[in-house]
């Protein structure tokens, strides 16, 4: 053991020494990571709570009611649970991979979050590629779905795994395609530019399609019902996640709910006009939309059943790329016949 | 030329199926609740409700159960067992003893039907959750001493 610092400006020194080396913009990242990390944990908790709520009243009965007011605790004590139970590994699977899988899940859920722009100034990192980064890491979830099942020894994991890859990939096209219609009116991909170009009117207006395209194809890339083939409970009991309990279960719940936000907020960013809007801050009106967003994605779950696997694939391939890209070639012929 | 019109009306259809799908759901979202929070508040049940029998208790009056013992030779499944006595030598009996075990009961009602002094009758009893098979057989003398007066 060392003695303690005797020095009284130790730790300003320390503080000036690492700031040289490491530079301000460190300390902002992290405390950027740990408010996005508080975030998405009560971002969670919230949907979740609204989400049972919205299911109990479209069923004409008031859900959770016991734990605090109207089961507002209820989310918190699942948590809990979720905490103290034991996790388990399955005979015969991958452990390092088994083990890994949630993390793969949920850490680029974080990354996601550090370009959302909550208001004009509340961003992590203003970065210029800042679309390009959600989509791309957006797209490792992928990946660790496929590890999870992989890794379970078990075939219901697999086959998720299988059917979320195959429904990722088929769906990631037109999400692209509809965001790049808005980025072409735009010519930034930074998303606090995207929402400065919408200070007339909102591409709601000009981009409808496009807007429908996005939202029907974010809602099966998070794996939402009526698109969610990879957990199916009715065939696959819990698809790519059957095997996993505790705290690794809870990770891909977290990341599931994360991921709802962030889809919600690039439609509010690309076509509601993000943090925009009269009298009310910025932060105020992102959430708004942002929250109305999910709830049309929340109410969706409760009113249409599952598709069929060769519905999903043959309403990706064959209607929305189709739309997607008409809708491209014909925003890029009206850009270069009007601007 | 078929397919193409086809395609365009299934797209067509399907959107308008959405709209109307989410006008459905919204419209019961704001509708009031229909079900009620159980142990906290209970539900009237239904005059036709048919529970275990129950002895007849009506205006202010003692149980009108006279021992004759038709019931016990008419129950289907032997579950009801039934003693009297007489006050005194030369007079009718008063039974004093009624014991049904509920566990056994099939709920037929004859022992209702057969009963010449309309002695018994359905109880609306719905609360039966009990830890203990003995805890099924219900003293019926025992239960006339809370019983509400019913028409």
């Amino acid at each position: 053991m060392s003695p303690p610092p005797t020095d009284p400006n130790f730790f300003v020194n320390f503080w000036n020494q690492a700031s040289y080396y490491i530079g301000p913009e460190l300390w902002v990242s992290l405390v950027g990571l740990l408010a996005i990390i508080g975030f998405v944990t009560i971002n969670a908790l919230a949907l979740i709570y609204g989400e049972l709520k919205i299911a109990g009243h479209i069923q004409r009965r008031p859900a959770m009611m016991e734990v605090g007011w109207h089961g507002f605790l209820q989310p918190v004590m699942d948590a809990v649970k979720l905490l103290v139970k034991e996790l388990t590994t399955p005979t015969g699977a991958n452990r390092f991979l088994f083990i890994i899988a949630p993390g793969v899940v949920f850490l680029p859920v974080l990354v996601a979050f550090i370009v959302i722009p909550f208001s004009e100034t509340l961003v992590v990192r203003d970065i210029n590629l800042g679309l390009l980064l959600i989509f791309s890491f957006s797209a490792l979830n992928v990946v660790g779905i496929l590890i999870a099942g992989w890794a379970s020894h078990n075939k219901y994991s697999l086959i998720g795994a299988m059917r979320s890859v195959s429904q990722n990939v088929a769906y990631e096209i037109p999400i692209l395609l509809s965001a790049m219609a808005v980025v072409m009116m735009t010519n930034s991909l930074n998303l606090n530019e995207i929402i400065r170009a919408q200070d007339k009117v909102w591409f709601i207006i000009y981009q409808p399609l496009a807007a429908i395209i996005f939202l029907i194809a974010s809602t099966a890339e998070t794996n939402r019902t009526p698109f969610d083939i990879p957990e199916a409970d009715g065939e696959l009991v819990a698809g790519f996640h059957t095997e996993f309990s505790g705290m690794r279960f809870a990770l891909f719940f977290l990341a599931e709910y994360s991921n709802m936000f962030i889809v919600a907020a690039l439609f509010a960013v690309l076509f509601l006009g993000g943090w925009r809007g009269p009298v009310l801050p910025g932060l105020i009106w992102f959430l708004l939309k942002v929250y109305l967003v999910v709830f049309v994605v929340i109410v969706a779950r409760w009113t249409f059943p599952r598709t069929r696997f060769d519905q999903l694939m043959t309403f990706s391939w064959k209607i929305l790329i189709p739309f997607a890209l008409f809708n491209l070639v014909f925003t890029g012929l009206i850009i270069k016949l009007v601007g | 030329m078929k397919g193409l019109y086809n395609y365009f009306r299934e797209i067509v259809v399907g959107f308008w199926s959405i709209i109307l799908g989410y006008s459905v759901t919204l419209n019961q979202l704001v509708k009031p609740i229909i079900t009620v929070q159980y142990p906290r508040v209970k539900l009237e049940m239904d005059p036709a409700y048919r529970g275990h029998i129950e002895l007849t208790k009506m205006l202010d009056e003692g149980h009108f159960c006279v021992a004759c013992g038709t019931c016990v030779r008419a129950c289907p499944s032997d579950v009801i067992k039934v003693q009297g006595i007489k006050s005194e030598a030369g007079s009718g009996k008063t039974g004093i003893l009624f014991l049904i075990d509920y566990s056994r009961c099939s709920l037929c009602g004859i022992c209702v039907d057969v009963c010449p002094v309309d002695a018994l009758r359905f109880s609306m009893e719905y609360e039966l959750a009990h830890y203990s098979r003995w805890d099924s057989v219900i003293d019926l003398h025992a239960r006339f001493k809370e019983q509400k007066v019913r028409g």
